[in-house]
C-alpha cells in the first residue's frame, strides 16, 4: 500500500533547511519526489543525500508549476495517492496518514489539511487574519467551504490529480485547485494538520501585498483559463 | 483638397504609406488577414479624421457626445484596455507554454533515488 503513495516536495532555494523534512519522509515513505523549482542555492544536492526522486526546472516557474510537474512524473510511476508536503519544515509527517487514509478508504477524492481545524505553532496575529480574508475570497469566488485555502498540505487520488490542471504557476495555484474541486464536484474533506512557524517560513511567507497579487492573478487566470 | 497643415500632410503621408505596406504584404502573403482588416480599418479611420478635423465631432455629437476629442479619448481607452487585455492573455499562454517545455525536460532528466544496496 506504501508504494501506491507519492509525496511531491516542491522546493525553491530550500537548502538550509530541506534535510529535516526529507529525514522524516523517508523514514516513512519510499515514494519522495523533489522538485527543485530552478533553485540557486544548491537544493537539489541536499535532496542528494537522500533517496529520492529528483528533478530540476530549468527555470524558477513558481510553486504551482512545481506541484504539476511532481504531479505528472508521479502519475506515471502509477501513483494511486499523491501528496504535496512543502519543503520547509512546517509540515509534520505523521499528519500524511489521516491525510491519505479517506482516500485509500475510497471516501473521497481529495483531502486538503487545515491549520484552524488543527493546530498551528508560532503563528502571528497578521498572518492569522491573512488566511481568514484568504477563506473568505475562496468563499465568495470558488464557492467552496474550506477553513484554510493557502495550506500546502494535500492529498488527492489518482483521478483527482489526473482531472484538477493546475495551471497556475505561482501562488494562486492553491486557489485554483479548490476552484476545480468545485467544478469537477469532487469529494473532499479537511483534515487537521499541524503547522510550524519559523523565521524561515515567516520570512518567505505570504505579505498582505502578495496576497493581493495572488488573488488578481487567480481572479484573471479564470477569465483566461 | 483642403489646404492641409504640415501635421496632417505628415500624417496622412505616413498612413497612405502604412496602407501600401499592408497591400504589399497581404500580397506576398505574410500577414493574417484578420489583423490586417483591423489595421486597414484603423489607419483609413485615423487618415479621416486628421484630414476632416471636423468629422470626430460630427461624430460625436451623433453618438450624445459633446465633443470629438472626447470621443477620440473613450475610443483611445476602450482600445488600451482591449490590447492590454489581449497581451496579457498572450503572455500567459507564452508562459504555460515555457512551463510545458521546462516541465517535459524536468521529467525527462529525472533522477532515480540513490538507495543502498541489499
Amino acid at each position: 500500500m506504501d508504494e501506491d503513495v507519492w509525496i511531491i516536495v516542491p522546493a525553491y532555494n530550500e537548502a538550509r533547511v530541506l534535510s529535516e523534512p526529507l529525514d522524516a519522509l523517508c523514514r516513512h515513505y519510499q515514494n519522495v519526489i523533489v522538485v527543485d523549482d530552478g533553485s540557486t542555492d544548491g537544493t537539489l544536492v541536499i535532496a542528494e543525500q537522500f533517496p529520492v526522486f529528483r528533478m530540476r526546472h530549468l527555470i524558477n516557474c513558481g510553486q504551482g508549476a512545481a506541484i504539476r510537474t511532481g504531479l505528472d512524473f508521479a502519475l506515471k510511476k502509477g501513483a494511486q495517492v499523491l501528496v504535496t508536503f512543502d519543503a520547509d519544515g512546517q509540515h509534520m509527517v505523521h499528519d500524511i496518514k489521516a491525510l491519505i487514509n479517506p482516500i485509500l478508504d475510497g471516501e473521497v477524492d481529495v483531502t486538503l489539511g487545515s491549520r484552524f481545524l488543527g493546530d498551528t505553532e508560532g503563528m502571528p496575529r497578521a498572518r492569522w487574519l491573512l488566511l481568514k480574508a484568504g477563506v473568505l475570497f475562496t468563499r465568495l469566488f470558488s464557492r467552496i467551504n474550506v477553513t484554510d485555502t493557502h495550506n500546502g498540505m494535500r492529498a488527492f487520488s489518482r483521478n483527482a490529480a489526473d482531472a484538477i490542471p493546475v495551471t497556475e504557476d505561482g501562488m494562486a495555484h492553491a486557489s485554483e485547485i479548490l476552484d476545480e474541486i468545485y467544478r469537477l464536484k469532487l469529494k473532499f474533506r479537511e483534515v487537521p494538520v499541524r503547522i510550524r512557524y519559523s523565521e524561515e517560513t515567516l520570512s518567505k511567507g505570504q505579505s498582505g501585498w502578495n496576497s493581493i497579487k495572488i488573488a488578481t492573478q487567480f481572479l484573471l487566470g479564470r477569465i483566461f483559463r | 483638397m483642403n489646404d492641409l497643415n504640415l501635421f496632417q500632410w505628415f500624417a496622412l503621408s505616413l498612413f497612405l504609406t502604412l496602407l501600401v505596406v499592408e497591400f504589399v504584404q497581404l500580397i506576398r502573403g505574410h500577414v493574417k488577414r484578420r489583423f490586417l482588416l483591423l489595421r486597414v480599418l484603423i489607419w483609413i479611420t485615423a487618415g479621416m479624421a486628421i484630414y476632416q478635423p471636423a468629422l470626430p465631432t460630427k461624430l460625436a455629437q451623433f453618438l450624445g457626445i459633446e465633443r470629438g476629442a472626447d470621443l477620440v479619448l473613450y475610443i483611445a481607452v476602450l482600445f488600451f484596455l482591449g490590447i492590454s487585455l489581449f497581451l496579457y492573455a498572450r503572455c500567459l499562454r507564452l508562459q504555460q507554454q515555457i512551463t510545458q517545455i521546462v516541465r517535459f525536460l524536468a521529467i525527462h532528466d529525472a533522477q532515480e533515488p540513490n538507495r543502498p544496496e541489499g
